[in-house]
């Protein structure tokens, strides 16, 4: 029970975690520069914070707690995206290629409506569709019961759905405009 | 208020999830990102949180004194964490039993660090030995092996409990009351203080009038000699119940009946001493060295007399296999 072992949890946490949060926080914030520098600035607070605190009974939790609020701070600095600003800026939208043509076209809009939810609709979203947690982790991370977590997935499920709905809906000539 | 089914997603909505999740950090950015992340924690000092353990698949950090911390360490270090973390609910008689008693209860007990705790821990092994023959014994399987069992790790935890100085008597009072199913008989044998794992001999009485075994005739000629010595010394209800479960005939008694044959006298000899200490003690060492009945008679008849007083109440709520000696041991 010394440091190195805490430097290895830590490490080994890193590689089996990272790139879970960096999809958490990238489908969020949908630049990748930045989706890094939030989970380097992640996991470098959890080392911080296992020098504060005396038991971190969840470090997984923990982590994507930071990440979360980091991406929600990042959210008031800047203005909202409109979809325009996101094509001329070079939106690095997930590789299409293993897609079928038609079905790529959703991937685009799935990944839009996604970013046009609210935040706790793209939490549980992520984290239960992409990262595969069980309804008590997203609870927790949460802080709510089982209970609140499956009804904010079914919920955010169904603002997605809407949202894609609202976006492939509109002609597109007219798409410049949403 | 019941859980909501499992939202259902269609396969192209599937289809877009498994898309996602195909982005990850290119692995240049993620070497990139681990070094940095190495500099950060060589720079920083030692962080408080002490040990660290992998408990399927979650990272936990605790304090060095967090004994589940550091015990999920060992359930890591050791070869099947599935087999010491299962073994915590092992019977004697089970498979996993033997892990539970030299592999996860050791290492627990290694955890703690003050005189205090590590007696307490003893006492708590004690305390499980006598549930697990509890268990045993409410469901029927408690026989001569897992009484075994449990007898030598009661009788070694005693051991290490009065290398500790802890004051026997205490133990053995504990031992005769704690179990509901079961109680554990004190035999002194060449000196030495043996236990056995016995079942109370409540149960059974019901059962004896309906019950016929070729060893009650057997017994009964034992039972008359024994209720006999044991009037004459005022400890009527010990015998009963003695006599009771062999008359029951399970291989637990059967081998207690031998047992008991040689060691009757040492017990009723333990047994006074513990009622009667200094001048018991004494006499009973002299009843070990000599073995013969005759002469324990004589020795613990006059010290049992003073038995007899604490015994009665004993002797008056026994039923009617009491009531020969009831009259003997008054006419003594």
């Amino acid at each position: 029970m010394n440091r190195n072992d805490i430097e290895q949890g830590f490490f080994e946490l890193y590689e089996s975690e990272s790139d879970a949060l960096f999809r958490f926080v990238f489908f969020r914030v949908n630049e990748r520069e930045a989706a890094q520098d939030i989970v380097q600035e992640s996991f470098t607070k959890l080392w911080e914070s296992l020098n504060g605190k005396t038991h971190i009974e969840n470090p997984r939790a923990f982590l994507f707690r930071i990440a979360s609020n980091k991406v929600i701070d990042r959210y008031r600095k800047k203005e909202e995206y409109s979809l325009d600003l996101l094509a001329e800026s070079g939106f690095d939208a997930p590789s299409e290629t293993s897609i079928a043509p038609d079905a790529a076209l959703d991937l685009k809009q799935a990944t839009v409506a996604l970013k046009r939810l609210s935040p706790i609709a793209q939490e549980v979203l992520l984290l239960r569709y992409v990262e595969d947690w069980s309804v008590k982790d997203i609870a927790e991370h949460l802080g709510v019961s089982s209970n609140v977590a499956s009804v904010r997935i079914h919920r955010g499920l169904a603002e997605w759905r809407q949202a894609v709905h609202r976006i492939s809906s509109v002609t597109p000539k007219q798409r410049r405009i949403i | 208020m019941k859980p909501l089914p499992e939202a259902n997603v269609n396969e192209r909505e599937s289809r877009v999830f498994a898309a996602w999740r195909e982005e990850r950090l290119s692995p240049d950015a993620k070497r990139a990102m681990r070094l940095a992340l190495t500099n950060v924690v060589q720079k920083t000092a030692r962080p408080k949180a002490l040990s660290v353990s992998q408990f399927f698949g979650r990272t936990v950090f605790s304090y060095r004194r967090s004994v589940a911390g550091a015990f999920s360490l060992i359930l890591l270090v050791s070869a099947g964490v599935g087999v010491v973390s299962a073994s915590e609910q092992a019977l004697p008689g089970g498979v996993l039993y033997p892990v539970k008693t030299k592999v996860s209860e050791p290492v627990r007990g290694w955890f703690y660090r003050t005189p205090e705790e590590r007696t307490q821990w003893k006492r708590v092994l004690i305390e499980r030995r006598l549930e697990e023959a509890d268990t045993l014994a409410s469901s029927d399987t408690l026989g001569e092996v897992e009484s075994q069992q449990i007898s030598e790790l009661i009788t070694k935890h005693r051991d290490s409990l009065e290398a500790d100085g802890v004051d026997e008597n205490e133990v053995e009072q504990f031992l005769e009351t704690r179990g509901r199913k079961t109680r554990v008989e004190v035999n002194e044998d060449r000196g030495e203080r043996r236990y056995r794992v016995v079942r109370r001999e409540e149960e059974q009485r019901e059962e004896l009038s309906e019950h016929e075994s070729e060893e009650e005739s057997e017994n009964e000629a034992d039972e008359d000699e024994a209720e006999l010595r044991e009037s004459e010394q005022g400890n009527v209800s010990e015998q009963d119940r003695e006599e009771g479960e062999e008359r029951k005939g399970e291989t637990q008694s059967r081998a207690v009946r031998e047992k008991a044959r040689s060691e009757k006298e040492s017990k009723k000899s333990a047994r006074s001493k513990q009622s009667d200490t200094s001048a018991g003690d004494s006499k009973s060492r002299e009843s070990d060295n000599s073995g013969s009945q005759s002469d324990d008679e004589e020795d613990s008849d006059s010290e049992d007399h003073e038995d007899d007083g604490d015994d009665q109440d004993d002797n008056d709520r026994d039923d009617d296999d009491s009531d020969d000696s009831d009259s003997s041991g008054k006419g003594s």
